[in-house]
């Protein structure tokens, strides 16, 4: 298939199905110098804005990465084309990611114009923890077939980071701000790990 | 009949497992185990001589001194820490506003250059963050300068200069620098308190219920975007519309049963509660209603209003959104509601996170009970708005298209 | 009480676009057929009787009852629409029960009702079947037992039998045409022959209008005269096609045999007359009313 077919349905795609979520994702990361203070903070809580707010970016932009064919008429509709429908959501996720690590380095920006204490470290650790959270969303909605079941997936665990701590082990979301010293490519191979799992669960058990 | 069906609809629901899933799993582990420190403890009698824990205290003295001491510090190295919106920030002021404090810190202690005055004259206790210095503050005599109805008005105006959220505003100012060991009398009080007015599991209840108050403003979104949705996704709207039966009915009926599901679990969980006290305690000496009684005056106008609130919201608007603004909203509120027993007219989160304090919650109870009834009130008329918003819609007059739709191609 | 609905006048507009157009019938007893291409007006119809449209302007009455009086309307009227669909997970008789309770059936009746509806429609021994392990005809016969669950004076249906295989369509048609003797029902569709196997009285509609009206036996009539064949070569089918409206088509080898509508004797050589079926009367009608040209485009 043609580069250009592919262009053409990612140009449509952010138009017509994702302008909304990209839009949300975009006004939450506005509100981040609102909510934080970004000038000469100490590495944790540097960390701080990226693991525990901007990480909602994730959930925001991934999880309804399956809302534009919930409905089963138009689904039956994508899926009959040439393009495999989990080709369409894996460019989506893609196109995503890329999103969120603007928004993320945005702010890294940010904080580093703002004299604080922020490395390599902050950034992908940051974006790892968005993904890792939006992973959970896309998982919540393959499986629950629903993307409100995606949403409440990826907030409560989100949540549950702010009360279960640190139990929740190499997927604690606020390693960096709590100094637990877990790297963060655990949180980036359990979010290949989920998206890897929907989109097979989608396939073989949903057989889309 | 109706309510039955549709309660049946939704308890069978899958969304209604995880909805049960979440609001046992969290009453659980609040409640029963906990590395918040809430967990339920049994309590024994406390013993002259014991530590009974810290309280607020009428010193004001140590209050004024404490307060001042710090304010001059963060003075002197320009750098404030306030957590406007329950995350922390560094405020560095500049102008106006740093002259500002120095004026509220010059009435306090009489110094004018109180920053010249610091640096030559006060030994230095440590140095942190590389730069940043802690003075030893001696004995200021704020009181006096100025009387203790002066000094709060100056802490309030400083608390705003510095954007809100910082120790010396009018919530905080106690908690951080006028705390005092409890009395042993105090402790023996709060004890008896709890055993003999409280009959052991009211002050339990409370406690539950703070906790239930948290996941009951953010978990019936799930329940009533996914329910509500359900007509539209079956493609049965039409068939609904078409029926004889009233708007209203059966509106309130699907209300209806999404409150009665959404207390289900807590009921539940009140029960596993009243057991696991049951545990530390004589069964005898408890009041075994108290856990229900106090889940249907607090808990149910919170189940009533979130849902009201939200079945409006999916009228208008798509349930996706109506989801994230529920998240928004509950994000905000849990950053911004302090823990301790605070709360107004307005607060749909009320807290009491603790067994004990009776008499301050009692004291409280006519602002509970107004915002319980505000509360109720408010989901009350909002879930009338949706029958007429329903109502709009099975008539044709409101376009297929909701507000944020116009964004999107597809409606859900 | 009076057994007919009665529409009058009837306009409604979707901003600046007219659905109907000053709609003017009388449908009494028995089965009616509204027949029109996509985008004529008729779902809009069928949805403003059933109270589900407002109209912007004229009269409808339902058995005397004013439209205004939503819920006696709805009370009175059974609804199949064109896309029906129940919750997935919910059986068979649980769909009826649930429905009857919408309306405002008691326990007693709705289980009477249901049971023998079920028998009627040959659903009984998928009663405890769930709606998403139902194939397309089983389905559009729940439409019809739930749409028949009140007993109501009208019935409405909207292009029922879209997507339905030869047998059960004509098994569809079958029952409507059994419902209808006890009642008004009003079949809406852009298949022919569906009209044509269970109507007596039928309407025209194009663009929101009522092109026509009345017994099917007097539109097949109206077209006596009009209607032709011929035998020709088919590379002469592009010029048959420009000319005249082709209601069919049968190809032969290299010959093709064309049926068409034309107003007077066609200037063919072997154009024959031929009796007029209920398509070619309703070509015709579309032809004598400039909804169609001669080459038979709209």
């Amino acid at each position: 298939m043609k580069a250009s077919c592919y262009l053409s349905c990612l140009c449509t795609d952010i138009k017509r199905n994702a302008l909304p979520h990209i839009l949300a994702a975009a006004a939450l990361t506005l509100t981040v110098p609102l909510v934080f203070s970004l000038t000469s903070l100490s590495a944790p809580l540097s960390a701080q804005p990226l693991e525990m707010y901007l990480s909602l970016t994730g959930t925001l932009l991934l999880t309804p990465v399956f809302l534009p064919e919930q409905n089963e008429d138009i689904r039956d509709v994508v899926r009959v084309r040439r393009m495999p429908y989990l080709t369409v959501c894996a460019m989506r996720i893609a196109y995503l990611t890329i999103i969120a690590a603007v928004l993320y380095g945005v702010i890294t920006v940010g904080l580093v114009r703002g004299e604080s204490t922020v490395t390599e470290a902050h950034y992908f650790g940051g974006l790892f923890t968005a993904l890792f959270l939006g992973s959970v969303g896309v998982a919540g909605s393959a499986i629950g077939g629903n993307t409100v079941i995606g949403y409440m997936a990826s907030f409560l665990f989100f949540s549950a980071n702010f009360f279960l701590k640190a139990r929740f082990g190499v997927f604690y979301l606020f390693g960096l701000s709590t100094e637990t010293g877990i790297s963060k490519l655990w949180l980036l191979g359990g979010s290949a790990t989920l998206i890897i799992t929907a989109f097979l669960y989608l396939r073989f058990v949903k057989k889309l | 009949m109706l309510f039955a069906k549709e309660l049946r609809r939704v308890v069978f629901s899958k969304i209604f497992i995880l909805f049960f899933a979440a609001e046992v799993f969290f009453g659980f582990y609040t409640q029963f185990w906990s590395d918040m420190g809430a967990g339920y403890k049994s309590f024994e009698p406390p013993v002259p001589g014991g530590v009974y824990g810290m309280v607020v205290v009428d010193d004001p003295p140590t209050l004024t001194q404490e307060a001042t001491a710090s304010l001059i510090n963060e003075f002197v190295n320009n750098e404030y820490i306030t957590y406007p919106y329950g995350f922390i920030h560094k405020v560095h002021l500049k102008g106006a506003d740093k002259d500002k404090i120095a004026v509220i810190l010059s009435t306090l202690t009489g110094i004018s250059d109180i920053e010249h005055h610091v640096s030559s004259t006060y030994e230095i206790e440590y140095t942190y963050d590389d730069d940043l210095k802690q003075y030893a503050i001696p004995e200021l005599g704020v009181l006096d300068n100025v009387s203790i109805d002066d000094f709060h008005a100056l802490m309030t105006e400083a608390d705003k200069i510095l954007g809100g959220g910082s120790k010396y505003s009018p919530d905080e100012i106690m908690y951080n620098f006028s705390l005092g060991p409890m009395p042993y009398e105090e402790a023996l009080a709060e004890y008896n308190s709890l055993i003999n007015d409280d009959k052991i599991t009211n002050g339990y209840a409370r406690l539950f219920c703070d906790y239930h108050g948290i996941d009951m403003t953010l978990l019936p979104v799930f329940l009533v975007a996914v329910f509500l949705s359900s007509d539209k996704r079956s493609k049965a709207e039409q068939l609904i519309y078409s029926r004889s039966i009233s708007s209203i009915k059966l509106v309130s009926a699907r209300f209806a049963a999404l409150v009665t599901a959404e207390m289900i679990p807590v009921l539940f969980t009140a029960v596993l509660a009243n057991i696991r006290v049951a545990q530390f305690y004589d069964p005898s000496m408890m009041d075994m209603f108290a856990m229900f009684k106090y889940s249907l005056i607090w808990i149910l106008p919170t189940a009533i209003a979130v849902t009201g609130i939200d079945m409006l919201l999916t009228g208008l608007i798509p349930s996706v959104a109506v989801v994230i603004f529920q998240f928004g909203f509950w994000f905000v509120t849990m950053l911004m509601t302090p823990m301790r027993e605070t709360f107004g007219v307005f607060d749909l989160v009320i807290r009491h996170n603790t067994e004990f304090d009776r008499q301050g919650f009692m004291d409280n109870i006519t602002v509970f009970a107004l915002n319980r009834l505000l509360f109720t009130a408010l989901g009350l008329v909002c879930a009338a708005l949706y029958v007429f918003v329903w109502k709009l819609r099975r008539e044709g007059r409101l376009g297929e298209s909701k507000l944020l739709s116009k964004l999107s191609l597809h409606r859900h | 009480m009076d057994e007919k609905i009665e529409i009058r006048n009837v306009s409604k507009r979707y901003g600046s676009k007219t659905a109907l157009d000053n709609v003017d019938l009388t449908i009494g007893k028995g089965m009616f057929g509204l027949l029109g291409r996509n985008g004529a007006g008729k779902t809009t119809l069928m949805k403003t009787l059933a109270a589900l449209h407002l109209k912007n302007s004229g009269t409808i009455t339902v058995c005397g009852v004013p439209i205004e009086d939503r819920k006696r309307i709805r009370s009175m009227t059974g609804y199949l629409p064109q896309e029906f669909s129940m919750y997935p997970t919910m059986r068979v008789e649980e769909c009826l029960d649930y429905l009857g309770v919408l309306s405002g059936m008691d326990k007693a009746l709705r289980r009477e009702r249901a049971d023998m509806l079920l028998k009627k429609v040959n659903l009984n021994e998928h009663r405890r079947k769930k709606v998403k392990e139902l194939s397309g005809g089983m389905k559009r016969r729940l439409g019809i037992a739930q749409a028949l669950l009140h007993d109501p004076k009208v019935l409405i249906v909207d292009e029922p039998t879209a997507g339905l295989d030869p047998e059960e369509r004509i098994r569809f048609r079958n029952l409507l045409g059994e419902v209808a003797e006890e009642r008004i029902v009003i079949l809406s569709t852009h298949i022919v022959g569906d009209i044509e196997a269970s109507c007596e009285m039928a309407a025209v509609m194009n663009e929101g209008r009522i092109l026509w009206t009345g017994r099917i036996a007097d539109l097949i009539h109206d077209a006596e005269g009009k209607v032709w064949t011929v035998t020709v070569e088919s590379r002469f089918l592009p010029q048959i096609k420009s000319l005249y409206s082709v209601t069919g088509m049968v190809m032969q080898g290299s010959q093709t045999t064309v049926r068409f509508v034309h107003e007077g004797a066609p200037d063919l050589t072997g154009a024959a007359e031929t009796s007029p079926c209920l398509e070619d009367a309703y070509i015709y009608c579309l032809f004598k009313n400039g909804c169609i040209d001669m080459g038979g485009e709209g």
